[in-house]
Formats: C-alpha cells, sequence, structure tokens
C-alpha cells in the first residue's frame, strides 16, 4: 500500500526549495563556480546569482544587460537570433548554470560563470526563480 | 521627407553617442602609446598614466570599486596573476586596476577595494580624471553605459605601448605568460 503526502502552504509560506534557491541566490549559502575555460574556482562573493540579476543600477555583464530572473523570462516562449521560439524548464535550466548553453542552445556571454551545482541546489534555484514575477 | 531625414540623422547621432566601443583581442598594430593624462594612486600619489606604466610590463583592466558583476571577477583573475608571478617588483612587472568611475573611486575606495583582493604592492589601483574617461575609453573599450566596461586585459609593453589586448575575462596563466614575454 503506499500512501501519498500532500502539504498545503498558507499564504505567504515560501516552500522550502524555494527559500534554499534564495540562500543560493543571494550567496548566504556558497555557489561553485569559475569563468567558462578557467581551470581555478572562483571566489563565492564573486559568483552570487544576484551580484548580477539583482544588482539595483542596472547591472551588465560586459555589454549586455543582465536579466531579472523571473517566471516570465524562464517560461515565457522567445525567439533568439531568429530561431524558433524557446522556453525554460528546469533541465534547461540546470544546463545552462552548468555549461553556459542556453535553451535555444546559444552559448552565452561568457561574463556569467559556469556553476558545479548539485542537482538539490539546481532545483532549489529553479524554484526560487519561477516563484518571482516582476511584473506583479 | 526633411523631417525623416533629420530624423534619421539625429538617431544616427544618438547611436554614434551612445554606441558601445568594442575592441578585437590580438597584438595591436602599430602599438598605442598611451597618453600621458593624470591619474591619482590609490596612496593619492598623482603621475600620469604614461608615466605609471613607462619601465614595467603592465597587466591592465578597467574596474570600479562599487562595481558588483564582472569586477570581482576581474579581481579574482588578477589576484591568481599575483600569486603565479612572485618577485612582480625585481622582473619589472605590474598590474594596473584602471578605474573607469573616478568621481566615486577616491583614494580611499581604490585603497578598499586593492585591501578587499589581497592587492600586493605590484598591484597598482587608479582613477584617472572625468574628463579624460572619454580618450581612455577610445583606448581601452567600453560599453553603452558607465556602468559597463569592457573586460579585456590590456597588456602594455615597457615603452608605455599598448601592445594586445585579451578576450573577455582571459586566464590567469595567459595574461602570466604575456606578461613574462613582454
Amino acid at each position: 500500500m503506499s500512501v501519498s503526502l500532500c502539504f498545503t502552504l498558507l499564504p505567504g509560506q515560501v516552500p522550502e526549495d524555494a527559500r534554499r534557491g534564495s540562500a543560493l541566490y543571494r550567496g548566504k549559502e556558497a555557489l561553485a563556480a569559475k569563468v567558462r575555460g578557467h581551470d581555478e574556482w572562483l571566489p563565492a562573493e564573486a559568483v552570487r546569482c544576484a551580484n548580477c540579476h539583482d544588482a539595483a543600477s542596472g547591472a551588465r555583464l560586459g555589454r549586455v544587460a543582465a536579466p531579472q530572473l523571473d517566471r516570465t523570462l524562464l517560461l515565457e516562449p522567445r525567439q533568439r537570433r531568429g530561431g524558433p521560439p524557446s522556453r525554460y524548464d528546469r533541465a534547461a535550466f540546470c544546463k545552462l548554470l552548468r555549461t553556459g548553453v542556453d535553451a535555444a542552445s546559444i552559448v552565452i556571454a561568457r561574463e556569467m560563470p559556469i556553476y558545479e551545482v548539485e542537482e538539490s541546489q539546481c532545483a532549489a534555484l529553479w524554484s526560487f526563480a519561477i516563484g518571482r514575477d516582476h511584473a506583479k | 521627407m526633411q523631417n525623416s531625414e533629420s530624423l534619421s540623422r539625429r538617431s544616427f547621432l544618438q547611436a554614434a553617442v551612445t554606441a558601445p566601443i568594442i575592441h578585437g583581442h590580438g597584438r595591436i598594430a602599430p602599438p598605442i602609446l598611451l597618453p600621458g593624462i593624470k591619474i591619482v594612486r590609490q596612496d593619492g600619489v598623482s603621475s600620469t598614466l604614461l608615466q605609471l606604466v613607462k619601465g614595467r610590463a603592465t597587466a591592465l583592466q578597467l574596474m570600479f570599486t562599487s562595481c558588483t558583476t564582472t569586477c570581482p571577477i576581474e579581481a579574482a583573475i588578477f589576484e591568481r596573476v599575483q600569486k603565479m608571478l612572485p618577485g612582480m617588483a625585481k622582473r619589472g612587472l605590474q598590474l594596473l586596476s584602471l578605474s573607469n568611475d573616478p568621481q566615486n573611486d577616491t583614494p580611499k575606495a581604490l585603497a578598499a577595494w586593492r585591501r578587499r583582493f589581497h592587492a600586493g604592492p605590484n598591484w597598482i589601483a587608479a582613477a584617472p580624471a572625468v574628463s579624460d574617461l572619454a580618450k581612455l575609453n577610445e583606448i581601452f573599450g567600453k560599453g553603452s553605459d558607465s556602468a559597463d566596461h569592457s573586460t579585456q586585459v590590456q597588456m602594455v609593453d615597457r615603452e608605455g605601448r599598448l601592445v594586445w589586448r585579451t578576450f573577455e575575462l582571459p586566464r590567469p596563466e595567459e595574461i602570466a605568460e604575456i606578461l613574462q614575454k613582454m
């Protein structure tokens, strides 16, 4: 016999995964990352997601503005370089973090480090990112 | 017709003003002699950019101390180069982090930034005058706004000439190798 458990979140309650994702995103839990093509790991403070994706001054990665991560950016299909529309799912998001290749199979700016993330870290970051909506 | 022409000319001029200055990487031929513009170092000492680099092979990066995005990564790269090249002074080598935010990057801010990244005596931080930024951006490349700058490393020979640009965020090993060959 199998028993399925169902947890209901109260209003305003943040899922555990998203809470951990927020800690990873802001560097409260360190992430391991390096510049693509480099051998050395970068200091944790240099690779916090929030450094670029949440900078109030309009952070830029080299010549490209770093987008604010949220459900619209990740889940809405969009065209890149004239290719077919693509959107992220968790697997595509994790692939981007680990390899620098985005959901449209385009290698993104080198200024974004590549991360050595465990599956649970990636799941937490994904949960956090798609739980945000900057339009609201 | 005249309206659309003047509109397109205006658009062109606006684009020219805000367009990023992007340089390719590799050898620079002919080399570009760095200008004798005034700069102030983290210790408050004033000199010219040319004086600062003459007589030493220099790896130069652009940065600003309040930058949270690429600058901490650039600094980590220089920190690694510094570890790879002990005795830089004896070998006539140096690292230079040049601010593109001189309004905020006072000597005190530059000194704090150096401490944060464990810069040794042969890793200098300096800022130019605001009025010289455009000239420097033309040489070293920049993006379309003040929060943007090239992450290439600029290699300057002992005569004070820019002779090589790396690609963006180069490997520390590459910087160390070029510096030692200069």
